[in-house]
């Protein structure tokens, strides 16, 4: 791994920052291509022969990581999966950079098979795709204040985490990004707004009373 | 002193539905209103005025673009609805203010540190006064009034301070300390950027500056130092230096 961006910075160098950038208190500001480079190593692993091999979660750990991702940003109509767009991977080469991440996520995902053992008596990625529906419900829930989630809120942590994680893949891969429908980095023979777009606009502030 | 700070956006849902488009250039700093309120400075409690950044648009999506929509959505399709209907419907608005001198912001030579040559460094003194305060929470007042005119929910933006004024070199336009001016008691430098107490010394950076413009400042550190350079340029043809 030592190839280079025009910084000079190798990729394994750019992975290792934006892994430990998201446990550092105060971060969310680094940038598209860190991320970038991220999918790359990605699309890598997936390539070799026999598959990706994680870098950092165990087999059981992968699966559920990858379970929960399919059910956080599923494909619908209008787009592909977090799967699709290697989140599960994605998840695991950050965990391998920061000790703290894979910390939060091993015990975070020890925390879900508990609580699905308790309700269901097997593992979570063991359940039904009914029964964790249910349990993500019962997260968004307990995340609302919903009295009744009382006992799930122990998890919600981790919930966020996982949730973050999976969006911030899914909408820096390709297909996120087609999915939201940008449009730019291409070159613009002169800057203009659309007639639909600012007409758009203009009845929207008629609307307003503007 | 520093440029005076304020920001605040907003999700506008008026714009939920707008047709995507190539948007690159046209947000940020390419949109800018000039102060406005030049006429009302007795009134409004603040002598000096500020501009406004107006951001939006269809920014490429980067780490943290949906959380807001992750948040409120929960997960799922309707996660996937929700960032869709956000995107490019959050508009920002970024005002950045003249900051005036202070008596509380000065450097000076500090008595007990030295750096690795045991040479004395700089000690920095910095204080935002009620001139600056007044105007970022005019900022406030304003941007909150445009977001919500607009139907939108104002969202409480990054780093202050406690009155909501940005942090002291947060806006990264530290000027002044060295300041310009013809008399030698309340001013070091001349108009050349010259010092009064020292004919061979010339300070070309933005120390001279004798107040902090809403604007970037490295074009008039240009202006100064184009224009000291020329002054010491015939300074040393003709022998004077």
């Amino acid at each position: 791994m030592t190839t280079t961006g025009s910084t000079g910075v190798t990729r394994r160098e750019v992975l290792r920052q934006l892994a430990l950038a998201v446990t550092a208190a105060g971060t969310g500001a680094f940038n598209v291509e860190a991320a970038r480079v991220v999918h790359a190593l990605v699309g890598e692993g997936r390539a070799q022969a026999g598959g990706y091999s994680p870098a950092a979660l165990s087999a059981h750990q992968l699966r559920t990581v990858t379970r929960l991702a399919e059910l956080i940003v599923p494909a619908d109509a209008g787009g592909g999966s977090a799967v699709e767009a290697g989140a599960p991977e994605f998840i695991d080469l950050l965990c391998s950079q920061n000790p703290n991440l894979m910390g939060i996520y091993a015990d975070g995902l020890e925390w879900l098979d508990a609580a699905a053992r308790r309700a269901y008596d097997r593992s979570f990625a063991e359940a039904s795709a009914a029964q964790q529906t249910a349990m993500l419900d019962g997260l968004v829930a307990a995340e609302r204040g919903a009295a009744s989630s009382s006992d799930l809120r122990g998890g919600l942590g981790f919930f966020n985490w996982v949730r973050r994680m999976t969006v911030d893949a899914y909408y820096t891969s390709p297909i996120g990004i087609a999915d939201v429908g940008f449009e730019g980095n291409r070159v613009l023979g002169a800057y203009e707004t659309p007639r639909e777009a600012a007409e758009f606009v203009g009845r929207k502030a008629d609307e307003l009373g503007l | 002193m520093d440029t005076v700070g304020f920001d605040i956006g907003g999700s506008v849902p008026a714009l939920e539905g707008l047709p995507r488009y190539n948007s690159d250039g046209a947000g940020g700093a390419h949109l800018y209103m000039p102060w406005w309120g030049w006429e009302r400075q007795q009134a409004l409690g603040f002598p000096r005025g500020y501009h406004i950044e107006i951001g939006g648009g269809y920014r490429m999506p980067g780490i943290g673009s949906f959380g807001g929509a992750a948040r409120r959505a929960g997960y799922g399709v309707a996660l996937k609805e929700q960032a869709r209907r956000d995107y490019g419907a959050r508009v920002s608005f970024a005002g950045r203010g003249e900051m005036i001198p202070n008596e509380q912001s000065f450097c000076e030579i500090d008595p007990g540190v030295v750096d690795r040559y045991g040479i004395p460094v700089l000690r920095f003194h910095f204080r935002w006064s009620d001139h600056e305060r007044r105007q970022a929470r005019h900022m406030r007042e304003t941007f909150t009034e445009l977001i919500t005119l607009m139907g939108g929910e104002p969202q409480a933006p990054g780093t202050r301070d406690a009155s909501g004024i940005s942090i002291g070199g947060s806006i990264i336009h530290e000027v002044g300390t060295v300041r310009m001016g013809d008399d030698p008691r309340t001013s070091a430098l001349n108009a050349f950027c010259q010092a009064h107490d020292a004919r061979n010394l010339f300070v070309c950076d933005a120390a001279s500056f004798v107040s902090n413009p809403d604007k970037n400042p490295t074009l008039t550190i240009n202006a100064l130092a184009w224009r000291a350079s020329e002054y010491l340029a015939e300074a040393l043809r003709s022998g004077d230096l």
